[in-house]
C-alpha cells in the first residue's frame, strides 16, 4: 500500500486510544448506531465519505470507522459566548446522516447548553466537573465570540457570574485541543463588525494555546465533526492556512468548484436578480457573490443533508468563512470588484490582501472584475435581450 | 419572612438568571436577568440597506429567516415610504410563507421534545434522567427536525442563515422537482406529528374542537397533559389573559389584540419600548441587559396561544374557558398550532405556481431610497418588529423588537410583565423553571 507508515502509525494511536476507559460505560457508539437503525453498510459508507473529505486514500475507511467509534474516549465540552446558537441549530439538529449528530450527541453531552439534558445548577456543575475530570484530554469547542469591552461584562455566564472571557481562558487552559466553531469564535463574527459596540474578540485572542479555526456562519456540521475525527486520527493539529483553518476543509475557494462556474467562464451573468440569466442558473458574480474571494467546501459538501446551498437558491456567497467579512464583502448584492480601492468602509478587499500578504488574491480580484467587464459586452448583452 | 434566591435557567438559547423573592415559601418577585449583550442594532448603523436582510438573521439561529424576512418586509415599507409601493408576486409570497412556516414547524417540535417532555418527565418522576440515546421518540423527532430544515433549504439554500430574500421578492427559482422533494419531505414530518404527537390524522385533529377529544387517542400530547394535570399546571402559569398579534397570518384577518376573549383590532402605532430597569437605563437601577414592549403602556402576550385566541381556534377556546391562560392552554396551543401550519404548507406546495416571476426588481435607484419602513412578521414565539429609518441607501436608524421581549419584560412588583405575574405566588423553583419554559424563551434573540 502506497501510505503504509501512515496507516500503521495511524492504527497504532487508534490501538493505544482503544485501552482508554470509555466515557459512559453502559454503551457503546457501535451499539448506539445499531440500535437506533443504522447498519454497518450505512456507516461505512459514511466512514469512506469522512475519509474522502479529509483527503485521505480510500484504504482509511476502516481506520475511520473505528476513529468514529472510538469517538466516545474523548468528551467534547461545548462553550457559548456572545452568539446566535445557529452552529448549535446547524451541527446538532440540522444534518445527516445523522450519524454525524449521533456522535456528537453522544461525546458532546457532557456540556452543552442547548440541547443538554441537564439543567440549572446541575449543568453548571457538569461542566465544572467536566473540566476538572478529564483535564487535559477533553475538546474544547467554542462557538460565539468573546466580548472583552466593560471588563468582560457583555456576557457573564454560570453560578459564580464568570465573565466569558474568563470562562474560556479556564476551559481553553485544561484542553488537549481547542476548535474555534463559526465565523464568531474564529473572527470575532458580527459582533466584532464595526463598530465592535462590546469589543468582541476571537478565542485566539483571550488563550496562548493553539486554536483551529472552523469558520462560517454557520460552518457546514461536516467540518465540525471532520475535525474532531482529523485529532482522534493524527492526535495532532491538521494542515492549516494563514487564518488557522484546516486545509482539507478551507483549501479550495467556493469558485473552484461551483456549480455556476461554467457560466462563469463561458461569461453568462445573472445581471440582475430575477432576470432570465437567473432562471437558467447563470454565474452569480455580478450580484455580489463572494465566493471567488472565500474559501470552504459549501460547493462540494453543500447544507442540510447536501440538500443546497446558497449559490443554488440563487443568491450569491457573501463570503461568511473569511475574517471580518461583514465589514469586508459587504454590501451583499454587488460585486467586490468594483470597489477593491474605495469600499465602504475603507477596508476593502485590497486591504484585507495586504493584512496576510495573500497578494495573488488581489490579483484574482482584478482579473475577476476584468472578466466581468468584458463578459457584460460580449456574453452578457444577450441574455439581457432575450 | 423574606429571602432572595438565584436560579439559572438553561437550554433557552443561551441562559437567563431568575432572582426570586420568596414570602411565605412562595414566589413573591422574579427579576429576569440575561447577562449577554452584543449591540446589533448599533452595528447596523451606517451600513448598506440591503445588509439588514443579511445581518439580522445572526439575532438568532433559531428563527433566522423570521428576522431575515422582517427585515426584507421593513425595507419594503421604506420604498413605499419613498412613493414607490413594490409588486411581490404571489409565488414569492408563498416561497416566503412556506420557508417560515417550516421555521416554526421545527421549532415548535423541537421546544416540544427537548424542553418540555424531558422536564415533564423529570416533573413526574424526580429520578428521571434523561438518556436521550434510549428514547427512539427522541431519536425520531430529531430525524423530523432535520427533515424540516431539508424542507426549508430547497427554497432557503441552507438552514439556519439562508440567503434568498430581497425587497421584491426571493432569489431561488424551485423547479417541480424541488417541489415534490419539499412535499416528500413535508410528508415525512406529517406523519411523525401524527403517529407519535396527535395520535390522530392532522385533519382529525385540526376538526376537534373540544380539549375531551384529544384524550381519545394515545399521544405524546395526550401524555403530557395528564402530567399537567396532575401537578397543577392547568391552573397555575396564568397572566393577563391580554394577547397581541400584530403580524399577518393566515390564521386571523388582520393584526389584533385579544383582551379574556374579546378580539379588536390592533395598530404598530401603539408600540413602545421600555428601557425601565435595563442597564440602558439612565437612572443606573438596571438589572439586565433585556428592554420591555408595551402596547399602550400594558404588557401583552405573544406567540401561539395569542395567535390562535385571535383566530377563535375552537380547540384553543375550549381549554380558555376550562383553563384560562394556563400553562396547559399555552402549551397545548404551541402543538395545536403545529398543525394548523403543516397543513397550511402543505395546501401551499401544492398550489405553487412556479411560472410567476421569483423577483421583480425596484424601479428607484436604491443609492437614492431615503424614507423609514416597518416589517412585522408572526416568528414562532410571537411578534418580532424591525423598525428601520434610511438615508440615500443607508440605513441611519435600526431597531429590533423580539417577541421574547414582548414576553419577558422588567416590571415591577406593582406592574409586572407576562412572565413574571405567571409565576407569581408559585411554590417552587421547578414549576417556575417549567412555566418559563412554556413560553419558548429565547435568550439570544432577546437582548441581541
Amino acid at each position: 500500500m502506497e501510505h503504509a507508515k501512515l496507516y500503521q502509525s495511524l492504527a497504532d494511536r487508534l490501538s493505544k486510544l482503544e485501552k482508554f476507559p470509555r466515557m459512559k460505560e453502559d454503551k457503546s457508539i457501535a451499539l448506539l448506531m445499531e440500535e437506533n437503525g443504522i447498519s454497518r453498510r450505512d456507516f461505512m459508507k459514511w466512514a469512506a465519505g469522512v475519509t474522502a473529505m479529509l483527503s485521505l486514500p480510500s484504504e482509511f475507511t476502516p481506520l475511520m470507522a473505528q476513529a468514529a467509534e472510538l469517538t466516545d474516549r474523548l468528551p467534547v465540552v461545548w462553550l457559548h459566548m456572545a452568539e446566535c446558537t445557529g452552529c448549535s441549530e446547524s451541527l446538532l439538529r440540522t444534518d445527516a446522516p445523522t450519524i454525524d449528530s449521533l456522535i456528537f450527541d453522544y461525546i458532546s453531552l457532557e456540556y452543552h447548553e442547548t440541547l443538554m439534558a441537564a439543567a440549572g445548577w446541575q449543568a453548571e456543575h457538569n461542566l465544572e466537573s467536566a473540566i476538572e475530570k478529564y483535564k487535559g484530554k477533553f475538546i474544547l469547542m467554542v462557538e460565539g465570540g468573546i466580548p472583552t469591552g466593560n471588563g468582560g461584562n457583555f456576557l457573564t455566564i454560570g453560578p459564580h457570574g464568570q465573565t466569558g472571557q474568563a470562562s474560556a481562558k479556564k476551559a481553553a487552559d485544561a484542553a488537549a485541543a481547542i476548535f474555534a466553531i463559526g465565523s464568531c469564535s474564529s473572527f470575532g463574527g458580527i459582533q466584532a463588525a464595526h463598530p465592535n459596540p462590546t469589543n468582541a474578540q476571537p478565542l485566539s485572542k483571550v488563550t496562548n494555546k493553539p486554536v483551529i479555526n472552523v469558520p462560517g456562519c454557520p460552518p457546514s456540521e461536516k467540518n465540525i465533526v471532520g475535525n474532531v475525527l482529523h485529532y482522534i486520527l493524527f492526535g495532532t493539529l491538521p494542515a492549516l492556512d494563514a487564518y488557522y483553518r484546516p486545509k482539507w476543509a478551507y483549501g479550495i475557494r467556493i469558485h473552484d468548484l461551483c456549480e455556476r462556474r461554467g457560466h462563469f467562464d463561458a461569461g453568462e451573468f445573472v445581471q440582475e436578480f430575477g432576470d432570465a440569466g437567473a432562471k437558467k442558473g447563470f454565474c452569480l458574480y455580478k450580484v455580489g457573490c463572494k465566493g471567488p474571494y472565500t474559501f470552504n467546501n459549501c460547493s462540494r459538501e453543500r447544507f442540510n443533508q447536501h440538500t443546497s446551498w446558497p449559490v443554488q437558491a440563487g443568491h450569491g456567497c457573501i463570503g461568511c468563512s473569511e475574517p471580518d467579512f461583514w465589514d469586508n464583502m459587504g454590501p451583499f448584492e454587488s460585486p467586490l470588484g468594483d470597489r477593491l480601492y474605495n469600499t465602504v468602509y475603507g477596508e476593502g478587499a485590497d486591504k484585507t490582501a495586504d493584512k496576510v500578504g495573500v497578494a495573488l488574491l488581489t490579483a484574482t480580484a482584478v482579473g475577476i472584475a476584468a472578466h466581468a467587464a468584458i463578459a457584460a459586452v460580449k456574453g452578457g448583452g444577450k441574455s439581457s435581450e432575450e | 419572612m423574606k429571602k432572595i434566591t438565584k436560579e439559572i435557567i438553561e437550554r433557552i438559547e443561551g441562559e437567563a438568571t431568575l432572582e426570586l423573592e420568596w414570602e411565605d415559601a412562595k414566589i413573591h418577585f422574579a427579576r429576569i436577568k440575561f447577562f449577554n449583550f452584543r449591540g446589533i442594532e448599533n452595528i447596523l448603523k451606517d451600513r448598506p440597506v440591503y445588509d439588514a436582510i443579511a445581518i439580522t438573521p445572526r439575532v438568532c439561529g433559531i428563527c433566522s429567516t423570521s428576522h431575515a424576512l422582517t427585515a426584507t418586509l421593513a425595507i419594503e415599507s421604506c420604498y413605499a415610504d419613498f412613493g414607490e409601493p413594490l409588486h411581490v408576486s404571489q409565488k414569492a409570497k408563498d416561497i416566503r410563507e412556506i420557508t417560515l412556516n417550516v421555521e416554526k414547524i421545527q421549532n415548535h417540535i423541537k421546544w416540544f421534545y427537548f424542553s418540555i417532555l424531558p422536564e415533564l418527565k423529570k416533573i413526574s418522576n424526580p429520578k428521571f434522567t434523561p438518556n436521550a440515546f434510549k428514547d427512539k421518540e427522541w431519536f425520531d423527532a430529531q430525524k423530523t427536525i432535520i427533515e424540516s430544515l431539508k424542507l426549508s433549504s430547497i427554497f432557503s439554500g441552507q438552514w439556519p442563515h439562508g440567503s434568498f430574500l430581497m425587497s421584491g421578492g426571493v432569489t431561488c427559482d424551485p423547479l417541480k422537482s424541488d417541489i415534490v422533494q419539499a412535499e416528500h419531505s413535508l410528508h415525512t414530518i406529517i406523519s411523525f406529528c401524527e403517529s407519535y404527537l396527535y395520535g390522530m390524522h392532522i385533519e382529525e385533529f385540526l376538526d376537534i374542537d373540544s380539549s375531551l377529544q384529544i384524550m381519545v387517542s394515545d399521544s405524546s400530547l395526550k401524555r403530557s397533559i395528564e402530567v399537567m394535570m396532575k401537578h397543577g399546571f392547568d391552573s397555575s402559569g396564568r397572566s393577563y389573559d391580554r394577547f397581541l398579534a400584530l403580524g399577518e397570518s393566515f390564521l386571523y384577518d388582520h393584526a389584533s389584540k385579544c383582551v379574556k376573549t374579546t378580539v379588536l383590532p390592533a395598530d404598530i402605532r401603539h408600540v413602545a419600548e421600555s428601557l425601565e430597569n435595563s442597564f440602558f437605563d439612565k437612572e443606573g437601577k438596571g438589572y439586565t441587559y433585556s428592554k420591555s414592549a408595551l402596547y399602550k403602556k400594558n404588557y401583552f402576550e405573544v406567540g401561539p396561544l395569542a395567535r390562535l385566541m385571535m383566530a377563535k381556534d375552537p380547540l384553543i377556546r375550549d381549554l380558555h374557558r376550562r383553563f384560562k391562560d394556563s400553562t396547559l392552554t399555552r402549551i397545548v396551543a404551541r402543538v395545536c398550532e403545529c398543525a394548523h401550519l403543516l397543513q397550511r404548507t402543505r395546501v401551499l406546495l401544492t398550489q405553487l405556481d412556479i411560472g410567476e416571476p421569483s423577483y421583480i426588481k425596484p424601479k428607484s435607484n436604491l443609492n437614492y431610497l431615503t424614507g423609514e419602513g416597518v416589517g412585522i412578521v408572526e416568528a414562532s414565539r410571537g411578534t418580532l418588529i424591525h423598525k428601520l429609518s434610511v438615508k440615500n441607501g443607508f440605513i441611519k436608524e435600526y431597531d429590533i423588537i423580539t417577541p421574547t421581549v414582548w414576553n419577558l419584560g422588567n416590571g415591577t412588583t406593582e406592574n409586572p410583565s407576562i412572565v413574571q405575574k405567571a409565576i407569581l405566588g408559585l411554590p417552587s423553583i421547578e414549576k417556575a423553571d417549567f412555566i418559563f419554559k412554556s413560553f419558548d424563551v429565547c435568550s439570544v434573540c432577546t437582548t441581541q
